[in-house]
């Protein structure tokens, strides 16, 4: 049994293998429109991680800030902190106590000399505050009306009124092109799809006779499959390994500099996701390569 | 072993209006070991009475049954099985283009399991007898009708099948090859090979001297044993 299983494969491979060679002209063809769309589904991956890196960063600079009157301890703030993450879909807030404050005020602008002076004539003037950040633009509203109806004589002030359309626009912004990412997304992989389920169909049409004269002969549909399906991988390998270089070529034409926000490098997160690209391409090859095969051989084997 | 009960196939009208009876009624019965002939006129629906039995097209009325199985109801796991038991030379020889004369005589055996030590010494032995040895390495679209029409002889032998279905299988060759297939056909049903021959060649029919059935205007016309050709 092993043995005629090892039997059936090797003859697989081998037939698979001959008949993608011999038939050069459609294995290019299929190789080709394969490669295409597979750069299309990873070009759309690699794209929509850009995108989600600069609607992020965009959206956790629509934060909100609380200033502390200077008068309330530092204890009653970190109660209040804890208390809103416990009960407010929040991603961070951020502690800053007033010598941070101070601190950060004067490494902003220490260069200048009469700010300098006139701190040095006053206590601490810099309120303690949180600053907090969300996905969705109703958590600060939710947030702002719940401090100053049971808060109210902590705050000294909420940056969130002045800020609220904006940030709600934002977010309904960062919103849509997601949406708008997704909607293109699926039509292009949709199109892509049927470009290869299509031109496999083609290839194999023109084999139809053949896969008939194989039945007569007594060939079981298992055996018949099994050597399309090697030559649908190959096709796929194929494809992903030239997918593969062109997008390599385009990747390492990426200026090294540029950067996508202040802390990511296109060139750096190109690089970061090669190893999932290299896996995602031959993935998407081989399912493409070896599900095109199957469908269509099975229809002409019924 | 073999028998045709009731056979009636109809193609339904596409061009004409009217349908076309290719077979209507034919019944009769092979037993192992024999040879038979069955003649008639181009179009008389020999080459359909053959793929019926292989189960590559449906009677439109009637059975086919081998050694007790209905054909027709079989599962395309047994079908493949059963296929195996039988070599058919077709007329339009049905050669995998894309595969080379050895290739296409060798997957004959592959599909049936045969281990590649089999495969690589009986091909060379029948692309001898055949005498396709300088051939091995063609394609078909290299190659010449009467080469071809080998070929699908030495793929249809290659697996020792039980039964022999020759569709006009001299049709390509010069006497002198005619003469070997016939004498090759002989030789396998002397060791017990079932060979059902479709032909319209006079000569042949009147000098094997065996079962002949005469189709005509879509019915069996002639049975008889050591027939001749009468139409």
């Amino acid at each position: 049994m092993k043995k005629r299983f090892i039997n059936s494969t090797r003859r697989a491979l081998r037939l698979g293998w001959k008949n993608f060679y011999r038939e050069s002209g459609l294995s290019f063809v299929a190789v080709f429109v394969l490669m295409i769309t597979i750069s299309i589904d990873v070009l759309l991956f690699l794209l929509s991680g850009v995108v989600e890196i600069i609607i992020s960063d965009i959206e956790q600079k629509a934060d909100i800030t609380i200033d502390f009157q200077t008068t309330i301890p530092e204890e009653r703030i970190l109660e209040l902190k804890e208390d809103l993450e416990d009960n407010f879909e929040v991603n961070n807030i951020e502690y800053i106590s007033r010598d941070e404050a101070m601190t950060i005020f004067i490494q902003r602008f220490g260069d200048r000399r009469s700010l300098m002076e006139s701190l040095e004539e006053v206590d601490n003037p810099f309120p303690a505050s949180l600053n907090i950040s969300a996905d969705d633009s109703f958590v600060y509203r939710e947030i702002a009306d719940y401090l100053e109806r049971d808060h109210g004589g902590m705050i000294y002030s909420i940056d969130f009124a002045n800020r609220e359309e904006i940030i709600a626009g934002i977010f309904t912004a960062t919103e849509n092109i997601r949406r708008g990412g997704l909607i293109v997304a699926i039509i292009l992989s949709i199109v892509a799809i049927s470009l290869v389920y299509n031109t496999i169909k083609l290839a194999i049409y023109g084999l139809r006779e053949e896969i008939k004269v194989m039945r007569l002969v007594g060939s079981s549909n298992l055996f018949i499959r099994s050597s399309f399906i090697v030559q649908g991988a190959l096709v796929g390998c194929f494809a992903a390994f030239t997918s593969l270089v062109a997008l390599s070529l385009l990747g390492f034409l990426i200026p090294q500099t540029y950067n996508i926000t202040l802390e990511v490098n296109l060139y750096e997160y190109f690089l970061e996701m090669l190893p999932i690209v290299v896996a995602l391409q031959f993935a998407i090859g081989f399912l493409m390569g070896v599900g095109s095969s199957l469908v269509v051989v099975g229809r002409y084997l019924k | 072993m073999i028998f045709f009960n009731n056979i009636t196939k109809i193609y339904p009208p596409y061009f004409t209006k009217k349908e076309n009876i290719v077979l209507k009624d034919i019944s009769f019965k092979v037993e192992k070991g024999e040879f038979v002939s069955i003649v008639g006129r181009s179009g008389a629906g020999k080459t359909t009475l053959f793929n019926i039995f292989l189960g590559d097209e449906k009677p439109t009325k009637g059975d086919v049954f081998f050694d007790g199985q209905n054909i027709h109801k079989l599962s395309a796991g047994k079908a493949c099985l059963l296929r195996r038991r039988i070599g058919t030379i077709f007329q339009d020889y049905k050669l995998l283009p894309t595969k080379t004369v050895y290739e296409n005589i060798a997957y004959a055996m592959e599909v049936t399991g045969a281990s590649d030590k089999d495969v690589e010494r009986y091909v060379p032995e029948v692309l001898d007898a055949v005498g396709l040895v300088k051939q091995a390495l063609h394609f078909p679209h290299q190659i010449s009708g009467g080469e071809k029409q080998r070929t699908a002889i030495a793929r249809a032998l290659i697996h020792d099948p039980e039964v022999i279905l020759a569709d006009e299988p001299t049709g390509d060759l010069d006497p002198y090859h005619t003469r070997e297939v016939l004498k090759l056909l002989l030789k396998l049903n002397s060791s017990g090979t079932t060979v059902i021959l479709a032909t319209h060649d006079k000569e042949i029919v009147n000098e094997l001297g065996r079962r002949v059935i005469t189709l005509k205007d879509s019915k069996i016309v002639g049975d008889s044993q050591q027939g001749r050709f009468i139409l």
